[in-house]
């Protein structure tokens, strides 16, 4: 977790970058590449905190629809043949002992969950001949609001880019309006 | 700074050797520009003497570098000499386009293949243009569509085009390139994709039928075009340029005009604007679909070059940060398309 002296740590050396470096540059391609890293340090310094607590909130929503979805695969017994079916159970099943053996970084969690989502979405697609239509809607319309949750974050973070992008170029004199997005 | 020097000695050879008429030429200037993910771009000034004295003129370097290894060049290969073939077919129909003075596919001459060609002064549409100068945006908005309609109306045939190959009726072509997004999804490491997935799902149950063929420039969008005294004076980067439905460079443009360039024009004046152009209607439902890919295409091409940036020895800084500021705003605006 960042604390304060991280943060002021970062923004000194975004403002080094802008003050100092910047100035002295001359080519456009370096004065991007510099530009470009005091924007890096612009939205680092602020969100580490806020990043760590949406990962978290995200964490809990995947696990909660993932072990639904595994409910309604394991309830599905007439597909019990079915390799996609008992492919997709095992990488849940393994997924959430996993969990429960060895507490993991609430980051690599969040990366190993997305991956896992995406295979389960691409495998229930597969399945989508075999489901009814009603487990189907509402398996989708769960995965779809766990997804709706990653982009609000996503978008947040956005956000945070452009306004340290635009706290960069004013810092080293070289605002333009409007900043486009990229 | 020796690499710059010495590509900088390479090509005023080469420069010299193409216009022996120029006399005396040589590069009094060369900066690489910042645009560009799959190329570099240069802004080459040369000089050369006259009767009248000495001459100097600006020049665009565009140096292809391609995907590299990226999953890119095996979902949709790309070729470097067609897009240059386009634009030399294309000068002259009333589509501003810079003029192409040679191509050269050694690359032994710069390390890749590359391109020289005329340099048009102007400001770069989607950097504040149409922002700063307020007076110009009514026009500026009626030349970006007229432009596209334009393209879209192009005799392709006539201009000699069908070296682009013909899409595949069956959508095959299609088919691959959803195929393709897919795996890069799938083998993005840094950063897992699961609402590609959800838009991948969607998109290959909702392929549509192309009702017509027509050039698509592949890229239309504001950052694409330079204007100069209110109008649009040139549309660049044609490399993704096919022959294909017109609702995929509407659906692209569209997904800019959702994703940063809302302050430019309105999505529904500007398809309505289009429709009067070209005389055609825009079906919703397909467009729906080209929206889609494009947010999709967007979000892989992001995915490759922030792999990139991250991957290279000497990373274009920029990568690293463009691409988290703007791909969560794309799947954003796809997942409202589909009511997510």
């Amino acid at each position: 977790m960042a604390n304060s002296i991280t943060k002021i740590m970062l923004e000194r050396s975004a403002e080094t970058i802008e003050q100092v470096i910047i100035p002295n540059l001359t080519g456009a391609f370096a004065l991007e590449q510099a530009m470009s890293i005091a924007t890096v340090l612009r939205f680092l310094a602020p969100v580490v905190e806020v990043e760590s607590q949406d990962v978290s909130e995200e964490n809990e929503g995947m696990r909660e629809v993932l072990g639904r979805v595994l409910e309604v695969l394991r309830g599905e017994e007439a597909l019990s043949g079915n390799a996609i079916r008992n492919g997709l159970i095992e990488r849940l099943d393994s997924e959430f002992k996993k969990g429960e053996v060895q507490p993991q970084d609430v980051r690599e969690e969040n990366h190993n969950l997305k991956r896992i989502l995406m295979e389960t979405i691409n495998g229930l697609d597969a399945l989508t001949e075999d489901l009814s239509t009603d487990t189907m809607s509402s398996l989708r319309q769960q995965i779809r609001s766990v997804l709706r949750q990653q982009l609000d974050h996503g978008v947040a973070d956005a956000a945070g880019w452009i306004a340290a992008h635009v706290a960069a170029r004013v810092g080293s004199g070289t605002a333009q309006l409007p900043i486009s997005v990229w | 700074m020796e690499k710059a020097q010495d590509m900088r000695r390479r090509l005023e050879a080469y420069l010299k050797a193409k216009f022996p008429q120029r006399e005396e030429l040589s590069v009094v200037e060369m900066d690489q520009l910042t645009a560009g993910v799959s190329r570099e771009n240069y802004l080459v000034t040369v000089s050369w003497l006259e009767a009248q004295g000495p001459v100097s003129e600006g020049l665009i370097i565009q140096v292809e570098l391609g995907f590299g290894d990226s999953v890119l060049v095996e979902m949709e290969p790309r070729e470097f000499g067609p897009q240059y073939e386009v634009l030399k077919r294309v000068y002259g129909t009333g589509i501003p386009v810079p003029k192409v003075y040679c191509v050269e596919m050694d690359s032994a001459v710069l390390g890749h293949p590359f391109c020289v060609m005329e340099k048009i002064e102007g400001e770069v549409l989607g950097e504040g243009y149409y922002f700063l100068h307020p007076e110009y945006h009514t026009q500026l908005v009626k030349d970006y569509v007229e432009i596209l309609a334009k393209i879209h109306g192009l005799d392709w045939q006539t201009l000699g085009l069908s070296f682009l190959g013909l899409p595949e009726m069956d959508n095959q072509r299609l088919e691959t390139a959803i195929a393709g997004f897919q795996r890069v999804a799938e083998d993005n490491q840094y950063s897992p994709q699961p609402v590609m997935a959800e838009l991948l799902t969607w998109l290959k149950r909702n392929i549509p039928q192309p009702e017509r063929i027509t050039l698509c420039h592949g890229d239309y969008h504001l950052r694409n075009v330079l204007a100069r005294d209110g109008r649009i004076v040139a549309l660049l980067d044609w490399e993704s340029v096919h022959l294909g439905d017109p609702m995929s460079d509407i659906g692209w443009s569209c997904m800019f005009l959702k994703i940063g360039y809302e302050g430019f024009c309105d999505e529904t004046k500007f398809l309505q604007a289009y429709e009067e152009m070209a005389g055609v209607k825009v079906d919703r439902e397909r467009l729906l679909f080209w929206q889609i890919v494009a947010a999709v295409g967007l979000i892989t091409v992001g995915l490759a070059a922030l792999k990139a940036g991250i991957e290279s020895k000497e990373p274009d800084m920029r990568q690293l940060w463009i691409w988290p500021m703007v791909l969560p705003r794309v799947g954003d605006a796809a997942a409202r398309l589909l009511g997510f």
